[in-house]
């Protein structure tokens, strides 16, 4: 028994198999559950339909203040989707045995938000005909061109390693999905590519993960600068900063981290998987999310301590409107709320028992969606050049409704996908859990075959 | 010294300027100076020797006489008008611009006293009752007809006029002006040159000059005598400037520039990592897809 489930007794392959399938099978609450996230992403798309009619006038967005919730959502949905690189790739490369249970989680939580990231960017544009123009007439100079590259980069390698270490989960599938309908086995078997486990399968499939896992990491620091950049690249006051690339990476890692927990214990609960995510891996995950935490908070304090002990024209309007001034409601809520306190709560080891940590993940990653807010939409109101003869509705931005809608699509849509994948294919990958529990691929071959 | 430094500096010079003169508005001239009569008789040869001097000392605040173009706000008034002329003897302008006073600079160094009496005649001679003794200036209608000696870059200007008969003969003495046209006005080239007993008045044209991408320069040419001989002016185009060579900071590889104009380094590092990447993609598709065979 290794160190992932101290309490329970030894699993034999048979009962990993039924305990891991059994919540795929189950449908009971699924069906609510895809009608809510349908309906929120319809009233979404009755937003983004009057949207396309009637232009982005219908949005908030006006001159001075062009990038509004959209492009705030799509910083906080790229962030999110870095966590898969952190958990899967940096951890798994150390050799870290804990994250064998979650990889798959964050994996798919990479997933959902890095595709609907890339979907933001379309929502953001006023025509979305013209977005083939990127390509054709993108200037190579343009931090907008890199981002697309990194973001469809990043997509193309989570969704292999996705799959990958779902392949040899497909001959379990095959055997224990023989009761569901045609068109799930029909996906287990062409997904199986083949895979019968046999041992040069096994090592080619170990050895693909390991260049993917290496591959990963620098296309995920590239992904997530690249988006700071869209900003840092521009002298823009409270943009116009060097640390914006690890700022940002590091913010990514706290939304991801506070996801992957969200997840784990819905999944957990829902799919009654206690004895596989337990009270360790909770505790585990919020020692990291701390340690993330900390990282950020210490970034925190540069980009703004820095400028604001110096507070160079420019810089002084904008900094004392976080700290003092128009948003320094939502500033100080989001960095107590979002960063501090949860940090301390997370030095406590009672605070990182499941339901506690429910909490904290919640309190973060909604802290994080507004950091990006944050981020994005005061510098806009201070351009360099005095707002002078426009309209009144110019100078300040609060998203309205439409934006709300569409960005609530955007969310429930990630969701959808997590939950798809969640109900098509195990949560954990069931021979690596097997590994861990010490059971031979010979056996579990074995097991394949019987009938 | 700033940009906003010399405004101040400026403006405090402007108002000081307003306000001398408005309190030197009464000027004191004593009557003596009041009835001083000119020592030689006005000809017109004299007023025309005056209206040159004028043009270039007095014109820039008085504006031209009679035209109302004058700089009020400094306190220079129109020396044309009938009410000048009426309240003003000769020996009085002749006091004010040898004296100065408050914006009005002193001309006594300047000009020699003949200088002065020209001037004062030239001023005078708005004044309808003002008489002035001998031969009127002709005018006498010139012509310039302008050829080039590529060789030793100089040009060569003939001037003309007519006889009695309404033959062509050769202009002598006429002063010559050369300018090359610029943005903001003509520059002059050399000094005047007089015409010599062929008409003919020559000038070297300078290298270097900066002409347009082709080195062209906008040659003009005209009598310094306008009142004589008329308003001829001739301009030729030449080829005798430095050619412009306009670097567009666009056609060069750099950030700010079109995507064909990429600067090789972003190209290289673009293409090099997005190849290496989608390559190690590529390889992993491939060996999942030989995934069967092993």
């Amino acid at each position: 028994m290794s160190e992932v489930n101290k309490e329970g007794t030894k699993k034999t392959i048979g009962t990993i198999v039924s305990d891991l399938t059994r919540p795929i099978k189950n449908h009971k609450g699924f069906t609510i559950w895809i009608l809510f996230l349908l309906t929120v992403m319809g009233v979404g798309m009755m937003a983004y339909v009057d949207q396309l009619a009637n232009g982005l006038g219908v949005t908030a967005m006006r001159d001075y203040i062009s990038w509004g919730l959209y492009i705030s959502s799509f910083i906080f949905f790229i962030a999110t989707a870095l966590v898969g690189m952190l958990i899967s790739a940096v951890l798994g490369l150390i050799g870290i045995k804990w994250i064998t249970p979650i990889a798959r989680i964050a994996e798919m939580i990479a997933l959902g938000f890095a595709m609907w990231a890339g979907l933001i960017i379309i929502f953001d544009m006023g025509r979305p005909d013209r977005a083939l123009n990127l390509f054709i007439h993108g200037r190579l100079q343009s931090p907008i061109l890199w981002d697309v590259t990194v973001v469809t980069t990043y997509i193309a390698i989570s969704v292999l390693l996705y799959l990958l270490p779902l392949i040899p989960d497909m001959p379990f599938l095959k055997k224990a999905m023989t009761d569901q309908a045609k068109w799930k086995q029909k996906i287990y078997k062409i997904l199986s590519f083949g895979f019968e486990g046999r041992p040069e399968q096994y090592k080619s499939i170990k050895k693909l993960i390991r260049i993917l896992a290496i591959l990963i990491i620098p296309v995920a620091l590239a992904i997530h600068t690249v988006t700071s950049w869209l900003f840092a690249m521009t002298p823009r006051i409270g943009w116009d900063s060097t640390i914006f690339g690890p700022y940002y990476v590091t913010g990514a890692f706290v939304a991801g981290g506070a996801a992957v927990m969200i997840a784990m214990f819905v999944l957990s609960r829902n799919y009654n998987l206690k004895d596989y995510i337990t009270d360790f891996h909770f505790d585990k995950m919020g020692k990291l999310l701390v340690l993330l935490m900390l990282v950020y908070f210490y970034f925190n304090i540069n980009e703004y301590i820095v400028p604001g002990y110096k507070m160079k024209a420019g810089d002084d309007h904008h900094i004392l409107g976080l700290f003092t001034g128009h948003y320094a409601k939502m500033f100080w809520t989001v960095q107590l709320g979002g960063m501090i306190i949860p940090i301390i709560l997370l030095l406590f080891r009672r605070m990182r028992k499941p339901l506690p940590s429910l909490f904290i993940g919640i309190a973060v990653i909604i802290g994080a969606f507004f950091k990006r807010y944050i981020i994005t939409i005061p510098t806009l109101v201070h351009p360099h050049l005095p707002i002078q003869n426009v309209p009144e509705e110019f100078h300040s931005y609060w998203p309205n409704a439409w934006e709300w809608a569409i960005t609530m699509m955007a969310i429930a849509g990630a969701v959808l996908i997590i939950t798809i994948l969640a109900k098509l294919f195990p949560i954990m990958p069931i021979w690596e859990v097997a590994h861990e529990e010490g059971i031979t691929n010979e056996e579990m071959n074995k097991y394949v075959k019987e009938s | 010294m700033t940009y906003l430094n010399k405004i101040k500096i400026f403006v405090l010079v402007f108002m000081f300027i307003l306000f001398t003169s408005s309190i030197n508005a009464q000027w004191n001239i004593p009557a003596d100076a009041k009835n001083k009569k000119p020592p030689i008789d006005p000809t017109h040869t004299l007023v025309k020797t005056g209206k040159d001097l004028y043009k270039s000392n007095c014109a820039s605040c008085h504006g031209t006489p009679g035209q109302g173009n004058n700089i009020a706000a400094i306190g220079a008034t129109d020396l044309g008008t009938a009410d000048y002329q009426h309240s003003h003897s000769s020996g009085q302008t002749f006091f004010q611009v040898e004296q100065g006073n408050g914006g009005m600079p002193s001309f006594r160094e300047k000009f020699s006293s003949d200088e002065k009496w020209c001037l004062i005649f030239y001023i005078k001679s708005f004044d309808k009752d003002f008489e002035i003794s001998g031969e009127e200036l002709k005018e006498q209608k010139a012509d310039l007809r302008l050829s080039l000696v590529e060789k030793i870059r100089t040009v060569k200007a003939y001037a003309t006029t007519k006889d009695k008969s309404g033959k062509e003969i050769p202009l002598e003495g006429a002063e010559v002006q050369f300018f090359i046209k610029r943005m903001f006005g003509n520059m002059q080239i050399g000094e005047l040159v007089p015409t010599d007993n062929k008409g003919m008045a020559s000038i070297k044209i300078p290298e270097n000059i900066p002409g347009d991408e082709e080195g062209k320069l906008n040659l003009l040419v005209k009598f310094k005598d306008t009142d004589t001989y008329g308003k001829v002016i001739k301009s030729k185009t030449i080829k005798w400037g430095s050619k412009l060579k306009i670097v567009n900071i666009t056609d060069k590889r750099e950030m700010w520039g079109s995507l064909h104009r990429v600067p090789l380094w972003v190209l290289f590092s673009y293409f090099g990592m997005t190849i290496g990447v989608w390559l190690v993609i590529g390889y992993v598709v491939f060996q999942i897809i030989r995934l069967k065979k092993l």
